[in-house]
């Protein structure tokens, strides 16, 4: 087996690719039926499936460049250029063989369409490739998403890369092969194996790699020259744990200084407070200007939940015993759930005033009236988080299966708040609302006490 | 002078004799300038390995309790009377201690508890008092019982039973998985038994509460600490929850081991931390001290540093050390006690010295120019036959048998003690 082919095992060895293999299926699926329907919207799919194509391909070669080992192979600095060129242009080609159905007034027309199809898919490609290799952090990539996802549709691209494919073939072609001879070049230059080789790089696949991850952020605190810690909030705690003695609170004390010391003496922004404020501004914005799409501000917060630690499986051995543990796990857990709620009312607050001063927009002749949050609904964190905090604790040692478990739950209720209250407003009534919160934090509390006192603490 | 070793007491022998010669010289009964007998005349009157009476004259003499004269021997030196009293009350105050809690516990008022002493105290004065007895099991600091622990298919620990003596410096040896950590972890009660009982302190150890807990140092061998702490913040938070901490203890491990109080800890190297996370096991003088691959990421000079660390810490033979380690040299110099695992199972338990009696290396030359194909050794792990040479490894054999068969092959013989390591390969091997 050479090299490259050994680099084309990725594609099916890697669990979290399979993820991905659904994502494109689907997307497969979307351009076929919107093809079949005459309708334009296929070729913003075809530039996000090819996108995220790219930028899988450009992880992947980037997780192995990263290897040690890698670098020592013989003639693997060829491997990348040749592997993304392999992958792209066939990915592009089946893309473009779909296109032969698109409406076309004759065959060549049609042929013409299939390779500006093709052009325009790996210029997309490469663009996902290249921001991947570029940019270490994905929300990059995912700022490319977004826009393409919200903005996209408003500024009407569908129609606008309609007509540039299949209007302006023999400029859209001389711009996949330019975009493609750059990328030549490119991938293709010296010291690209010298650059990545050993260094710490996190790419979407990583974020299921719980222990990279932990190496990940060991790395970024090694960079972090700044006390993250004020002097009066650890004073503050270490005070009460040492005064506390031997009974229960020190070790919750203990646990709150270890979970939120951090983010109370809020040291890493307070340099940049101003640039906080307008960014939470414009979120705000964005979100109350996409109407009641705007309400998944209650369910954001649980991906951050799904990744945090109750420290439940700490090693380090302080006196505290399974007891112990429980007690302090589960205050965090309330702490963190109040804390977040509390934010989110305020967030809701801040709407309500936001939507007496807020005008309407006009964008494509769609309107687009700013919305308060619905306060209603800020009971979601208070039962969406405790579920989310027992799914870390069952899952704590299979980050794949914690975030698809959110996942599918994350997409009922999305479907369930987002779509429907699109025509009519879903009101719970106290009791519904009392017994969801009762349940999820039932379910939570037992959980948490079976794994203390029943199970294994070893992370 | 007179000895009593217990050999089945659970107190390793090398800390028995050292408790005896003290006693014997605080009590006067060894005087200023009294040779010591030889190392070799100790062991073969008491029926010990000669490495165990060594060890103790070394510690003794390391308290200043007796001297050596260079190609003469062991004097008992110039003790001086603060000196006698201090060993005095430290060998009085473990059990003083222990009786008053009694007491307490049992609603004695302090003239109660000092009346009954003192009628305890006229009752045995005159007795001639023995010193040692049985073990106890207030000694036993733990205890397995047929515990096992499965994870999926492999089979983890396989029905262990063992205990571990108070004072017992116990070295977990054993390949690769071979279940060390997940024994270690058992008795902390991070690991919950699937089968069997764990009792530390006496207490099932998935029921430890804080103040067994705070018996107990451990360093694990990920060194995973929090990694954004300062190491100011992080000794300042753990000891937070320590109220014997000892601060003096750690500002001079902070100064030896050369750690930047405020450096980060994610900016420490692997060595580095497992230097701090060493600190804040033994920072508040724990009881029991279990250290899982403690030195398997530091230097050889760290490591020099951690050894001297081990040997103070186990001076005054009231704490409790289970350390598991691959590099055996290092922990041949601190353990009295083995524990050879392999596959989950338990191979060896016994003390280091038995260890060592037990598997002899030696090289027979023979004197008439050749060796016969049939040797007359018995229990033979190990021949390599090179001419005139052969180099054995024999197990529960005596050197006295050793040498009167090598006599009857008209041969020269030389017996040495094996290594750790060398004792280690044989027992693992050995089918």
């Amino acid at each position: 087996m050479t090299i490259l082919q050994a680099n084309f095992k990725h594609l099916y060895q890697r669990r979290i690719f399979w993820l991905k293999l659904l994502l494109f299926g689907f997307l497969t699926f979307l351009i076929i039926i919107m093809i079949a329907k005459g309708r334009a919207a296929c070729f913003p799919i075809l530039i996000i499936w090819m996108f995220v194509f790219g930028a899988a391909a450009a992880a992947m070669q980037i997780d192995v460049l990263t290897k040690p080992f890698s670098y020592c192979l013989p003639r693997h600095s060829e491997i990348p250029r040749k592997f993304l060129f392999c992958a792209g242009l066939a990915a592009s080609f089946l893309l473009s063989i779909i296109f032969l159905r698109y409406p076309a007034p004759d065959f060549a027309g049609r042929i013409l369409t299939c390779v500006s199809v093709f052009s325009v898919g790996i210029i997309f490609y490469w663009f996902g490739a290249w921001i991947v290799f570029r940019f270490p952090s994905w929300t990059y990539s995912m700022a490319f998403l977004a826009w393409a996802f919200v903005v996209g549709p408003i500024l009407n691209v569908h129609i606008i890369l309609a007509h540039i494919i299949t209007h302006n073939h023999f400029a859209v072609i001389a711009s996949g092969v330019l975009v493609s001879l750059w990328a030549w070049i490119h991938w293709g230059r010296e010291g690209l194996a010298r650059q990545y080789c050993g260094k710490m790089w996190m790419g979407t696949f990583d974020m299921w790699d719980r222990e990279k991850l932990h190496k990940y952020q060991e790395v970024r605190l090694a960079e972090n020259k700044k006390d993250l810690v004020s002097p009066k909030i650890e004073t503050f705690f270490i005070s009460r744990i040492s005064d506390a003695g031997e009974n229960l609170s020190r070790y919750i004390w203990g646990g709150l200084y270890k979970s939120m010391a951090v983010m109370l003496s809020c040291r890493s922004c307070r340099n940049s407070w101003i640039g906080v404020l307008i960014g939470i501004l414009l979120m705000l914005l964005f979100l109350g200007y996409i109407s009641v799409g705007g309400n998944i501000i209650f369910i954001l917060p649980v991906f951050t939940i799904l990744q945090a630690s109750l420290h439940v499986h700490s090693p380090l051995l302080i006196s505290g015993g399974r007891r112990e543990r429980f007690w302090t796990a589960l205050a965090l857990g309330t702490a963190a759930t109040l804390l977040i709620t509390a934010f989110l009312i305020l967030m809701v607050l801040v709407t309500l005033c936001l939507e007496q001063i807020m005008p309407a927009l006009t964008l494509n002749g769609r309107n687009f009236n700013f919305k308060a949050f619905d306060i209603s609904l800020s009971f979601i964190p208070l039962f969406m988080i405790p579920v989310a905090f027992t799914l870390g604790l069952i899952f704590h040692k299979n980050s794949m299966m914690k975030i698809i478990t959110m996942m599918i739950l994350f997409q009922l209720i999305f479907i369930f708040l987002v779509i429907k209250p699109a025509n009519k407003r879903i009101v719970f009534s106290g009791a519904q609302i009392i017994a969801l919160l009762l349940c999820g934090w039932a379910i939570f509390v037992s959980v948490l006490r079976y794994i203390c006192m029943k199970c294994s603490l070893v992370k | 002078m007179l000895f009593e070793i217990d050999h089945h007491s659970g107190v390793p022998i090398y800390q028995q004799v050292i408790r005896q010669i003290r006693e014997q010289i605080v009590t006067g009964s060894l005087k200023e300038g009294e040779q010591l007998e030889t190392v070799r005349d100790l062991s073969a009157r008491l029926k010990v390995n000669p490495m165990t009476i060594s060890k103790a004259y070394s510690f003794l003499e390391a308290e200043g309790l007796v001297e050596r004269k260079r190609g003469v021997g062991l004097f008992v030196a110039n003790v001086k009377e603060e000196h006698k009293e201090q060993v005095k009350d430290q060998m009085l105050d473990s059990i003083i201690n222990k009786a008053a809690v009694t007491a307490i516990q049992l609603g004695l008022s302090e003239q109660e508890a000092v009346e009954f002493f003192k009628k305890q105290y006229r009752q045995y004065d005159s007795e001639k008092i023995k010193v040692g007895g049985k073990m106890n099991n207030e000694n036993l600091i733990v205890q397995m019982r047929n515990l096992s622990k499965r994870f999926g298919k492999i089979q983890a620990l396989d029905k262990i039973s063992l205990n571990i003596s108070r004072g017992q410096i116990s070295g977990l040896l054993g390949a690769n998985g071979a279940g060390k950590s997940t024994l270690l972890r058992h008795i902390i009660g991070l690991y919950l038994a699937d089968e069997g009982q764990c009792l530390t302190f006496g207490t099932d150890a998935g029921k430890l509460s804080p103040k067994e807990l705070g018996k107990i140092g451990y360093v694990h061998q990920e060194g995973e600490l929090l990694a954004w702490m300062t190491v100011e913040q992080l000794i300042c938070y753990v000891s937070a929850y320590y109220n014997n901490w000892n601060k003096q203890l750690e500002e001079k491990y902070i100064a030896d081991f050369g750690i930047s109080i405020k450096s980060r800890v994610a900016t420490l190297s692997p060595g580095q931390r497992q230097q701090l996370a060493i600190l804040l096991a033994i920072g508040f003088e724990p009881e029991l001290l279990i250290l899982d691959e403690p030195a398997s990421a530091l230097d050889p000079i760290a490591r020099s540093q951690f050894l001297d660390l081990l040997l103070q810490l186990i001076q005054d033979g009231k704490r409790t050390i289970i350390i598991s380690s691959h590099i055996l040299s290092d922990v041949e110099k601190v353990i009295d006690h083995t524990l050879i695992m392999r596959e989950g199972k338990i191979l060896r338990d016994c003390s280091f010295d038995d260890l060592r009696e037990e598997y002899l290396r030696f090289t027979l030359t023979s004197l008439n120019g050749f060796l016969p194909n049939q040797l007359p050794f018995k229990n033979v792990i190990t021949c390599e036959r090179n001419g005139n040479k052969a180099a054995i490894i024999v197990h529960n054999s005596t050197e006295g048998q050793l040498q009167a068969e090598a006599k009857g092959l008209n041969c020269e013989i030389q017996i040495r003690t094996m290594t750790l390591e060398e004792i280690y390969k044989v027992v693992v091997t050995q089918k």
